[in-house]
């Protein structure tokens, strides 16, 4: 555990500068009554800023923690230490999940002090915060901030590789859909499957989650220093989840009536 | 710490048996066999892309055998890379550190990643260097950086010391700075030492041992005054005649040990 913690603390004292950029983004809404706008709309477009923030660190940094690294021999660096993979891929991915919620809260700050919501009048800014901030809505966030992170790296790894898995991937992506539109698309046209509490919405999106962090083990523990080799395994690890969630839909979709 | 096995403590610091390295279909080493006894400065010599880099990836489990077998200090470095490099010492290529770090805070990061650590050890071969502390990695000359990454390399008192091309585009006085300490310092202590170079004339002061990698193969190994001996050539000459033939011509001759 130290090991990890050793890792994610690098990881974050080398992106620092993004926590004075969430903090200057959050001074932002406190000079929109200056150009006229309403005080009650400061809470909303707090929220989005710092929603939007916190997307954009889980993007740069999930775009540079395992493929930039690979790819410039600096993952070398930790793989030549008596370091396990576990604390490798874990140190990487909890700094990740870290600058994202960091970020997405040091942007909410500065307007929050200038406006208390209490003093807002809950117009807006009441309502985003309960639904931030109960159980499926936090959820939500945090699968959200993996999937930022999560394709972030898949999508590194692989312009960095330019492995012919590039290909398969295309070929495999073209499959997902086709086979989404033909298996997934019916539970819902015929009321097998209904999203309708903030649950079954993060159950919707969690096979995706699950697929890229199980994609990113095996791109540590099997492709190791070794971009093209990591990509393969980030491929395998990601379509091996998506396939076997797609197999899963296909077995319970009804079967589409003659048109 | 897992008690040692007698595998672990006794025979080569490093064997290789019937090695193929490959990338893909594209094989950059074949059928590589080789024993680095302990307490040895082994070099291991070839032209540019003979797979010096490469094998030494996969002796630091940083990639798989495409087949045979590979032993670190008795140990599989694939499957036991984590406890293995806590005994062993990498310099590599291409200094490889993050480049925002300075020499003092790269010390610290490795000493919470190494269950012993000679901090004061790291910051006298520093001194020596002269190397600043306080400059960060990226902003450091090459020699520098060099040097940065074998003190680094040094800090837990390896058993085996991996230097892969560690004078590459260094001037003299660098050069002679990595290869005293390797002497110097090392021999006394028996660490073992494998090491990958160009730069023969150095290396033919220092090394008791060398092979030479030619045509993805293996095509001379042993011990260097047995060799010159035998064939009444230097270290220089006798790479020449072996890595300057084609693959196909290159003899593999093994000397007596």
């Amino acid at each position: 555990m130290s090991k990890l913690l050793a890792v994610a603390a690098r990881e974050l004292s080398e992106r620092w500068l993004l926590f004075p950029a969430a903090l200057a983004v959050g001074c932002f809404p406190l000079i929109l009554p200056a150009f006229g706008l309403e005080r009650d709309i400061m809470p909303v477009i707090g929220v989005v800023s710092a929603v939007l923030l916190g997307a954009a660190a889980g993007l740069i940094t999930g775009a540079s923690m395992l493929a930039r690294d690979a790819a410039n021999g600096r993952l070398a660096f930790l793989f030549s230490r008596p370091v396990p993979w576990p604390a490798i891929w874990g140190g990487k991915w909890v700094a990740a999940l870290v600058l994202v919620a960091a970020s997405g809260l040091l942007a909410a700050v500065p307007w929050m002090v200038g406006y208390p919501l209490s003093t807002v009048g809950g117009r807006h800014g009441d309502s985003w915060f309960r639904a931030m901030l109960d159980g499926p809505g936090a959820l939500f966030l945090f699968m959200v901030a993996i999937l930022a992170v999560g394709l972030a790296n898949f999508s590194a790894t692989l312009f960095r590789s330019r492995s012919p898995w590039v290909a398969a991937d295309l070929v495999l992506l073209l499959g997902a859909f086709w086979a989404t539109r033909r298996y997934v698309a019916p539970l819902w046209l015929f009321g097998v499957v209904r999203v309708r509490s903030g649950w079954e919405v993060v159950l919707a999106i969690a096979p995706l989650a699950i697929g890229l962090l199980a994609g990113s083990v095996a791109q540590v523990a099997v492709g190791r220093t070794d971009v093209r080799r990591a990509h393969g395994a980030l491929s395998l690890g990601f379509w091996a989840v998506v396939g076997v969630t797609l197999v899963s839909a296909a077995g319970s979709a009804p079967p589409v009536p003659p048109t | 710490m897992s008690a040692e096995t007698p595998a672990a403590t006794a025979g080569p610091a490093l064997e290789t048996d019937g090695l193929s390295v490959s990338y893909g279909h594209t094989p950059v080493i074949e059928e590589l066999t080789l024993a680095v006894p302990r307490g040895s400065v082994y070099a291991l010599l070839g032209r540019n892309g003979a797979g010096k880099s490469s094998l030494l990836r996969v002796l630091l489990g940083q990639r798989p055998a495409a087949k045979g077998r590979v032993r670190l200090l008795g140990e599989d470095p694939w499957t036991r890379r984590t406890s293995l490099m806590a005994r062993v010492g990498v310099v590599p290529e291409e200094p490889d550190a993050p480049p925002e770090m300075t020499a003092s805070q790269l010390s610290s990061f490795c000493a919470r990643l190494h269950a012993r650590w000679d901090a004061a050890g790291v910051a006298e071969r520093l001194r020596r260097f002269e190397v600043p502390v306080d400059r960060a990695f990226g902003r450091l000359s090459k020699g520098q950086k060099g040097a940065l990454m074998l003190s680094l390399a040094l800090g837990h008192s390896p058993e085996l010391l991996l230097l892969d091309d560690p004078t590459l585009g260094l001037d003299v006085v660098a050069r002679d700075a990595v290869f005293q300490e390797v002497i110097g310092d090392l021999a006394d202590r028996g660490t073992t030492v494998f090491v990958s170079t160009h730069d023969l004339r150095a290396i033919e002061g220092i090394a008791d041992h060398v092979a030479i990698l030619h045509g993805r193969r293996l095509a001379l190994a042993g011990r260097l005054e047995a060799l010159k001996a035998e064939r009444g050539l230097s270290l220089e000459q006798m790479f020449a005649s072996v890595a300057g033939t084609r693959a196909a011509d290159a003899p593999f001759t093994e000397a007596r040990s």
